[in-house]
């Protein structure tokens, strides 16, 4: 039924679409008055077409048609997810600066963690012994050292708890600063120079006292002096010829007892 | 630059042409009987093209972007709603073997009940079982035809219209409005209904 193709239409259809004029329509109409099988064949289609018309009858009204809302989503689907990465992606001058970035950022924190200091095998930051922390000084531009104040009794009593007082350093040491390393950590750095070598005293309370662990190649060479409830390390290259810094510290009730 | 400039004025203006929600709905309403007319010719059941012509709109609604400005809109969302409602036909296809083995199963006086409480209301017995007939030789035409004849006889469409609306040839319209309703008239034919008429 139905196949393709167009075929010419009769003069029946004509009539029944109402598309039969002037002397077609009367002499169709003529022939229609006296036969009965075509008579009949109208009919019968006016039926169906009334029965068409009762099966297929539309809704009184459309429903209501409103805009979509669009739905609530805490997080985008996976095709608007593609769609967002897609966009980011082709405005390319914000990809670049955005890689740029990314790269630049890991590249710091391998450098922190894992890139080891010139002439060492240590990283700045993989292992905090005071050999790492005194190459992180010596090699690297990590720690900005913060001037010498005359009397370091306060700072040591500020970190450590316990002042300390330091007597002036003689004149083949050259000072470079104090570092603290870390704004919360409980020592207290002092770097200077002597004999052309960098030199670091480490100071820190008793309590945490923690025998340094140089490795068996090492080049530095650590001195160690205790005064009161403080503990102090000199670390320096084994080519320095003595310590420069342990004695010159003293407790303040010691103050004058000990020769200058 | 030009070109860039170009391409931002073409989509501005779209953006101007396209018809608001609000005319969305208006234009929707004033066709909704030729849509549903169409839906109904490729379902063949009335709740179906409810749905279809819904679905249809819905679909619309998210493809307003696409609807070139000044062209036909009722063309436009006939589209849609065609391709919901073939898609709507062939799924249920495929779902029909069930449906048509218990309705076999009917006895003929069963089925003109239902057919009578589904759409006609309080009809004769007779009646009922000629639209029944209508019904079954319906289903032996395909959706196309089908929704030509009906477009035609209940919406009273000239051919040029029903070719934008269904996208084919209004000579191609015209055949399956024609062919449609010589094979009803021929599966009529002998039915008590016809045939008394033919005897008055």
């Amino acid at each position: 039924m139905n196949g393709g193709g167009q075929v010419e239409p009769t003069r029946l259809e004509l009539y029944l679409d109402g598309l039969l004029k002037g002397k077609d329509l009367q002499a169709f109409e003529e022939e229609l008055r006296l036969n009965a099988d075509l008579r009949a064949q109208v009919e019968i289609q006016d039926r169906i077409d009334s029965s068409l018309r009762r099966l297929f009858q539309a809704p009184a009204s459309a429903p209501v048609i409103a805009a979509p809302r669009a739905p609530v989503r805490l997080l985008p689907s996976p095709a608007a997810a593609g769609r967002m990465v897609l966009h980011f992606v082709r405005t390319q001058w914000i990809s670049i600066a955005a890689v740029l970035a990314i790269a630049h950022g890991v590249y710091r924190v391998y450098e922190f963690f894992y890139e080891p200091i010139p002439n060492t095998s240590y990283a700045t930051n993989a292992w905090r012994s005071l050999e790492s922390i005194y190459y992180a000084h010596v090699h690297d531009d990590v720690v900005r050292p913060l001037p010498l104040p005359d009397d370091l009794s306060p700072a040591f009593q500020a970190r450590l708890g316990h002042g300390l007082k330091m007597r002036p350093l003689g004149p083949e040491v050259t000072v470079k600063g104090l570092s603290y390393f870390s704004p919360i950590a409980r020592t207290v750095q002092l770097w200077v120079q002597a004999e052309g070598q960098d030199i670091m005293l480490f100071a820190y309370p008793r309590e945490e006292d923690d025998p340094p662990a140089f490795a068996y190649d090492s080049e530095l060479q650590v001195f160690r002096r205790e005064i009161g409830d403080v503990v102090l390390y000199e670390v320096s290259p084994k080519r320095v010829t003595r310590s420069y810094l342990l004695d010159r510290f003293y407790e303040p009730d010691e103050a004058g007892s000990r020769p200058q | 630059m030009g070109r860039a400039n170009g391409k931002h004025e073409r989509r501005d203006a779209t953006r101007e042409h396209r018809p608001a929600p609000l005319d969305f709905a208006a234009e929707f309403e004033a066709s909704f009987r030729v849509f549903w007319t169409i839906a109904v010719g490729i379902v063949q059941d009335a709740s179906a093209a409810d749905d279809v012509v819904q679905e249809a709109a819905l679909l619309a609604l998210e493809k307003l972007e696409q609807f070139r400005p000044g062209s036909n809109f009722r063309a436009w969302m006939a589209q849609m709603v065609r391709f919901v409602a073939l898609n709507e036909s062939r799924r249920r296809q495929r779902t029909r073997t069930t449906s048509l083995e218990a309705e076999s199963e009917m006895v003929p006086d069963q089925r003109s009940q239902q057919l009578r409480l589904e759409g006609c209301g309080q009809l004769p017995a007779e009646q009922a079982f000629f639209d029944d007939r209508i019904v079954k030789a319906l289903r032996a035409v395909k959706e196309i035809p089908r929704a030509c004849l009906l477009l035609r006889t209940i919406e009273g469409l000239e051919y040029d219209e029903i070719s934008e609306l269904l996208g084919i040839p209004a000579g191609t319209a015209m055949s399956h409005v024609h062919r449609t309703r010589e094979f009803l008239r021929e599966q009529l034919a002998g039915h008590p209904l016809a045939a008394r008429r033919q005897h008055t």
